[in-house]
């Protein structure tokens, strides 16, 4: 659990276990919720509510984020990396990953070539290779991408708060970090080498960024890594803290979920799709002001539906590989992906979706020149 | 009630509109017509300011008509609101509405900051509208510092949750010498016209519009209940004249 949790997670699971539908009811007709809410909400006894929840989290994201939906896109830098995740595909005992750190020219190319979808805010991925991956270099990218893009995300290993600070300077307002799972001891066993092996390290990287200025922290755990509940309630209560102790950076969801694929991880505690929308769901109405984004993993349709109730922002197009936008298709070289995509929609599709449903394309919600 | 007159233009109507959340730029047009709005706010993190004809927002809003505010959310510092005022500035847009709210969660806004802000884009030659949290003491000091008009909320942003500040409303609308238009939290028809109802000289929405089911309709819905405020003031209501006369503190010095 969220080490600053006063109770474990078999205290945790017993309280979903007595969940009533009176408690889901209360928690249903509040206007503010709390911690407990948000465990009534993700309890068994809360799936028959779901029409209910789903009209309440559409009131609350129709509030904050009108009928609107933000896109993005990710640009993987390099997959080079130290770690030895043992479900992510670019971990170091993994051989079957053709690695590639893209050179400045590289990473233009790929930026150019997803700018002209139509994209203006960029998530920047890097693996954890302290060799390549530095802070210095990173700010070389932030500052060369600032010009292009409106805003610019981060989601690399985690830094120290000085170099958020340097990371900030160079341009980027927003960070993600998935802290994979919130309980230490399973931490230990998918991630037994590399410095993501420290828990606590990754643990407080939003708080250390939220201080170095970054508008926008990104939290989630991986879905499929460990039993959903418990690490659904974790992540709540690591995002409370953070509103209090961060109050001037707005919080993002993430609900990234492994599926089964052919020779790839197979994830010990399935969740299914219709526990991603409860989670959905149940986090906006708890979150209402707080960013949501779908992930890629999910099909099309979900992304479509889930976009009008819940999540305010998705990316479009994404392609998990470094070089995948660009540079990949003139060298004519395999897909060499961190993970497997869903929705392999291109942007236009993407867009159109999105206004078939009576929403508007935002590309640009901040500004460079600021 | 007085005229409304912000930074030398008069408006004959009393509803202004913000321009986000709104589901397409033909809907944000239908909606701008039917509120008979003539003062909108544009966020500017949110256009391509320099780019006005092939804008989503901006190519559908005539500036002719219609005034064009543009405002700083999104800024957490007086610095970064101050960057966005001159970005718009160099682009032809004098008017600014003030928006620093570095509390991401409540979007209130930051005082020390806000007036910080206030005074600089003032000094630039601005008509410069303050979004304030209803403190009548901040109010004076953002009228000191140049401020053409004062936007107290009446509840969070994006909140509907309609005039909250009811009381201190009442005080700075009594003590101000420059319009006072409540901005933000307004979710209703009659949440706008109980703002006109309380004196304050307009009232801008936005969510309330934009997120409504029929947006246009909507928009129409405040724009009738804003001027039924403001002929049910002038019709001298006889069971509210307390209200009614704090409406218009300056009518006996003239």
């Amino acid at each position: 659990m969220f080490p600053l949790l006063k109770y474990t997670e078999e205290q945790v699971d017993a309280y979903f276990a007595k969940v009533t539908p009176d408690m889901v009811r209360a928690s249903l007709a509040k206007d503010r919720h709390d911690w407990f809410d948000l465990l009534n909400l993700l309890s068994p006894a809360a799936y028959p509510f779901k029409t209910d929840m789903r009209l309440k989290a559409r009131t609350a994201r129709l509030k904050y984020y009108g009928k609107t939906v933000s896109v993005y896109a990710p640009l993987y830098i390099g997959n080079t990396c130290v770690n030895s995740c043992r479900y992510c595909d670019f971990r170091t005992s993994h051989t079957g990953t053709v690695r590639r750190n893209l050179t400045m020219d590289e990473i233009r190319l790929e930026a150019e070539a997803i700018k002209a979808t139509g994209i203006d805010n960029l998530l920047i991925v890097a693996g954890e290779d302290p060799r390549v991956n530095t802070i210095a270099h990173f700010c070389e990218v932030g500052r060369m991408l600032k010009k292009m893009f409106s805003n610019l995300s981060l989601e690399v290993a985690p830094q120290s708060e000085e170099g958020y600070r340097a990371l900030f300077e160079a341009g980027y307002e927003s960070l993600t970090c998935f802290q994979e799972t919130y309980d230490p001891e399973r931490y230990k066993y998918f991630h037994p080498a590399g410095p993501k092996s420290n828990y606590e390290w990754r643990l407080w990287t939003q708080l250390r960024a939220g201080k170095a200025g970054f508008r926008t922290l990104g939290c989630a755990f991986l879905l499929g890594l460990c039993p959903w509940r418990p690490e659904a309630a974790s992540l709540g209560a690591h995002a409370f803290y953070l509103m209090k102790e961060c109050f001037e950076s707005k919080i993002q969801f993430a609900f990234p979920r492994f599926c089964r694929v052919d020779g790839g991880f197979v994830p010990p505690c399935e969740v299914s799709e219709q526990d991603v929308d409860l989670m959905m769901l149940a986090f906006r109405i708890v979150f209402p002001q707080s960013c949501m984004t779908v992930s890629t993993r999910e099909s099309p349709s979900f992304r479509d539906y889930i976009v009008q109730v819940a999540a305010d922002n998705m990316s479009a197009g994404s392609r998990v590989t470094p070089g995948g936008y660009a540079v990949l298709e003139q060298e004519h070289a395999a897909d060499v992906a961190q993970f497997t995509l869903t929705d392999r929609r291109s942007p236009a599709e993407v867009y159109a979706a999105i206004k078939a449903n009576g929403q508007e394309v935002v590309f640009k919600n901040w500004d460079n020149r600021i | 009630m007085r005229d409304l007159v912000i930074g030398g233009r008069t408006f004959t109507n009393r509803f202004f509109l913000g321009t986000g959340k709104f589901a397409s730029g033909d809907l944000l047009r239908a909606a701008l017509a039917a509120s008979g709005t003539e003062l909108v706010t544009t966020a500017l993190t949110r256009v391509h300011e320099g780019d006005a004809a092939n804008d989503d927002i901006l190519k559908v809003i005539d500036r002719s008509k219609v005034e064009v505010m543009l405002n700083t959310s999104g800024a957490r510092t007086a610095d970064e609101a101050v960057r966005i005022a001159k970005i718009g500035k160099a682009a032809g847009y004098n008017w600014i509405k003030i928006e620093v709210h570095p509390d991401a969660r409540y979007l209130l806004p930051d005082p020390v900051e806000t007036l910080a802000a206030v005074k600089a884009c003032a000094k630039l030659g601005m008509v410069v509208l303050p979004y304030i949290n209803a403190d009548p003491v901040l109010a004076r000091h953002c009228e000191d510092a140049g401020a053409a008009a004062v936007m107290p909320l009446g509840s969070p942003i994006g909140s509907n949750r309609g005039i909250r500040t009811r009381d201190m409303i009442e005080i700075i609308v009594e003590q101000s010498h420059v319009p006072v238009v409540v901005d933000a939290g307004i979710g209703l028809p009659s949440h706008a016209a109980e703002a006109i109802e309380l004196g304050a000289d307009a009232v801008l929405a936005n969510t309330a519009v934009a997120a409504a089911d029929d947006p246009v309709a909507m928009a129409r819905a405040f724009n009738l209940a804003v001027q039924a405020a403001e002929i049910g003031i002038k019709a001298g209501p006889p069971t509210a004249r307390v209200t009614a006369s704090a409406t218009s503190p300056m009518d006996i010095f003239r």
